[in-house]
């Protein structure tokens, strides 16, 4: 009996120590990052010291003094005109590709082509397409970019989602006295709304996290975050404090977006939406 | 309320005729049965009525309409799926309201009829409710609730009740008869369970391999089946077959050799099957003499009892016959033992062996 439950006990020390490891080496980073931000200028280069009294200049000098609002709204606009994209084009692709399984099978995966090559392959002729279009430096450039991607990556996300629906559902409606188009958007959009809240989300991190597109397109005065971060390495060295605080900025809405993707995405795919 | 006419109706899917040349009339507040193996085209026939699949050739009318190239939501006609298709999102007055909101039928009236649907099924209590929270059954009464409101020409069920257990199942199908007797809409039901058919049909249409091998009232299948495959597929258990041949009004095979009515004598050594149901397969005492054939020595291999009869299994010679006998001649069948058994010669079923066809 003893041995049983020491050997239980044990099972569980082992593993919420293996949990504690994970969690340290993952937190860490931002911790270190949330230390960086708060240090006096002085010791920002002093990666040794710990304690030291917490100074907000470097969060005024950014929040207050410098254009890091105006690019975090150029990501938010960004990313939701992406989504918005994505989700109105997309939608309808992936229930196309599930119910009527256009163009065969292979183009499922066909669709996903752009995002399996190398960004540098695209970044030319798009660079060309918006100096001829005179949208260089401006966040439509960057919509565009990101939408050639961050489409079909939300269609085929989406493909499984439909597939779930039963055919019944929209052969219901038809019957019931609505437009296959009207079956599609009262029933069918409506059963898979986790599926389109996670593939929003997700679609929103990759247009968040973006940064060779939003650097080449629109590298001046209409920066996304990305490249405002990366923006703090000058010549005259990293500004590591406003770095900080810049990255924490970028990081929190992706954190908190990342931990609702992850509980939709289980509510979505472990059923109890979709089956009945 | 309509009739509903099938014209000549062909559906292909690809290089598969699902539906082979198909011509039907379903009479007005009938309740019809298209019961058939799976693959034998019923539900491709619902579905073409419903409007889920166009016709390939050929022409489907409800009442004085041509409805061919009509969509399912302008054909007046509502389905019960087997998976009852409830959606998930709404609620269950939402879910039965649903049809009539399409259809624009003003709110108090709505009301007036989702409930008096709820009442018709016991499900007032639970119209606040998601399609979730509901049991098989309760769900079940959902979609025949959506369905009623509708007051639709016909009414189309596809299996609607394979998704529940058998005692639910049993209780349903008196369930759907009440409501077809009170509402008299024509009703065509879908099933590949015979029992099913046999219960619930006024009229059954027997299905196989997308083409139909009869149709007429439950009696008249079961007991004048047109051809080998009905007279098999109809009945459980199923139809005894015995191969042999006719000679001179005799019926001759390997195992056994009976004198037939002179009625059924035909061309001399034709092959044919002789067809016997289990329940005519008795004791020779138990039928009337004027009823029953010579008696046939056979070995009892197996008992099955199921209360008030057994399924009893004997071998005559090479061959496995099925009779169904009261239990209260069981005393007289062992296991193992030698027992004498005769036919109902008045319901004999006499099939040719090549095509199958009914010799009447």
């Amino acid at each position: 009996m003893m041995g049983h439950r020491l050997r239980r006990w044990i099972t569980e020390v082992g593993v919420l120590g293996i949990l504690l490891v994970a969690l340290v080496t993952v937190l860490f980073p931002y911790f270190w990052i949330l230390l960086v931000s708060l240090k006096p200028v002085d010791l920002v280069s002093r990666p040794d010291v710990w304690l030291f009294s917490p100074s907000a200049l470097n969060w005024e000098e950014v929040l207050l003094r410098s254009d890091v609002p105006r690019y975090l709204a150029n990501s938010v606009l960004v990313g939701l005109a992406t989504v918005a994209l994505a989700l109105v084009t997309g939608a309808p692709a992936a229930y196309a590709f599930s119910r009527f399984n256009t163009g065969g099978g292979p183009a499922r995966f066909a669709i996903l082509a752009a995002e399996m090559m190398p960004p540098a392959v695209l970044i030319v002729p798009l660079f060309l397409l918006m100096y001829r279009l005179a949208l260089l430096d401006t966040p439509l450039a960057v919509i565009a970019a990101h939408s050639t991607f961050i489409i079909p990556v939300v269609t085929w996300f989406l493909i499984g989602f439909f597939d779930e629906v039963p055919r019944e559902l929209e052969e219901q409606a038809m019957v019931d006295g609505y437009t296959r188009f009207q079956a599609f958007y009262k029933v069918v959009l409506p059963t898979v709304r986790p599926g389109l809240a996670a593939a929003a989300i997700f679609g929103f991190v990759l247009s968040w996290n973006d940064m060779f597109y939003a650097l080449i397109l629109s590298g001046g005065k209409n920066k996304t975050l990305p490249v405002a971060i990366a923006g703090y390495w000058t010549f005259r060295g990293i500004e590591m404090g406003k770095m900080s605080v810049a990255i924490l900025i970028a990081i929190v809405p992706v954190l908190v977006a990342s931990f609702f993707v992850q509980r939709r995405l289980v509510k979505g795919l472990g059923g109890g939406a979709v089956k009945f | 309320m309509a009739d509903v006419r099938l014209e000549h109706v062909v559906k292909r899917f690809g290089s598969v005729e699902a539906v082979k040349d198909l011509s039907l009339r379903i009479p007005d507040g009938t309740f019809t049965v298209l019961v058939g193996p799976s693959g034998c085209g019923k539900t491709t026939t619902l579905r073409l009525i419903a409007g889920l699949e166009t016709v390939t050739s050929g022409r489907i009318f409800i009442g004085d309409q041509d409805v061919t190239h009509l969509e399912p939501k302008d054909r007046n006609v509502a389905m019960v799926f087997q998976n009852y298709a409830l959606y998930p999102h709404l609620s269950v007055w939402e879910n039965i309201a649903f049809g009539l909101l399409a259809r624009k039928v003003p709110k108090p009236e709505i009301e007036r009829r989702v409930q008096r649907a709820a009442a018709m099924l016991g499900i007032q209590h639970l119209l606040d409710r998601k399609p979730r929270q509901l049991s098989g059954g309760q769900q079940q009464r959902v979609a025949i609730g959506r369905a009623i409101v509708r007051e639709p020409n016909v009414f189309l069920f596809d299996e609607p009740l394979s998704n529940l257990d058998a005692k639910l199942r049993v209780e349903m199908r008196t369930e759907l008869l009440k409501l077809h007797r009170d509402l008299g809409t024509t009703a065509i039901y879908v099933t590949h369970d015979q029992e099913e058919a046999m219960t619930m049909g006024d009229r059954i249409v027997v299905m196989a391999q997308g083409e139909i091998q009869q149709q007429g009232t439950p009696r008249e299948v079961y007991f004048h089946p047109r051809n080998r495959f009905v007279a098999e597929f109809i009945g459980s258990p199923t139809m005894n077959m015995i191969p042999g041949t006719l000679a001179q009004g005799v019926f001759r095979a390997p195992e056994l050799s009976l004198p037939l009515a002179a009625d059924v004598a035909r061309e001399e050594g034709q092959a044919v099957v002789l067809g016997v149901r289990p329940e005519d397969v008795q004791l020779p005492q138990v039928l009337p003499p004027e009823r029953r054939t010579p008696s046939i020595a056979a070995t009892v291999e197996v008992v099955e009892l199921l209360g008030s009869r057994a399924i009893v299994a004997l071998r005559v010679g090479e061959r496995e016959l099925k009779a169904v006998i009261e239990e209260r001649h069981l005393e007289q069948i062992r296991e193992g033992e030698s027992i004498e058994v005769a036919f109902d010669r008045t319901r004999l079923h006499l099939f040719d062996a090549l095509s199958g066809a009914r010799l009447p």
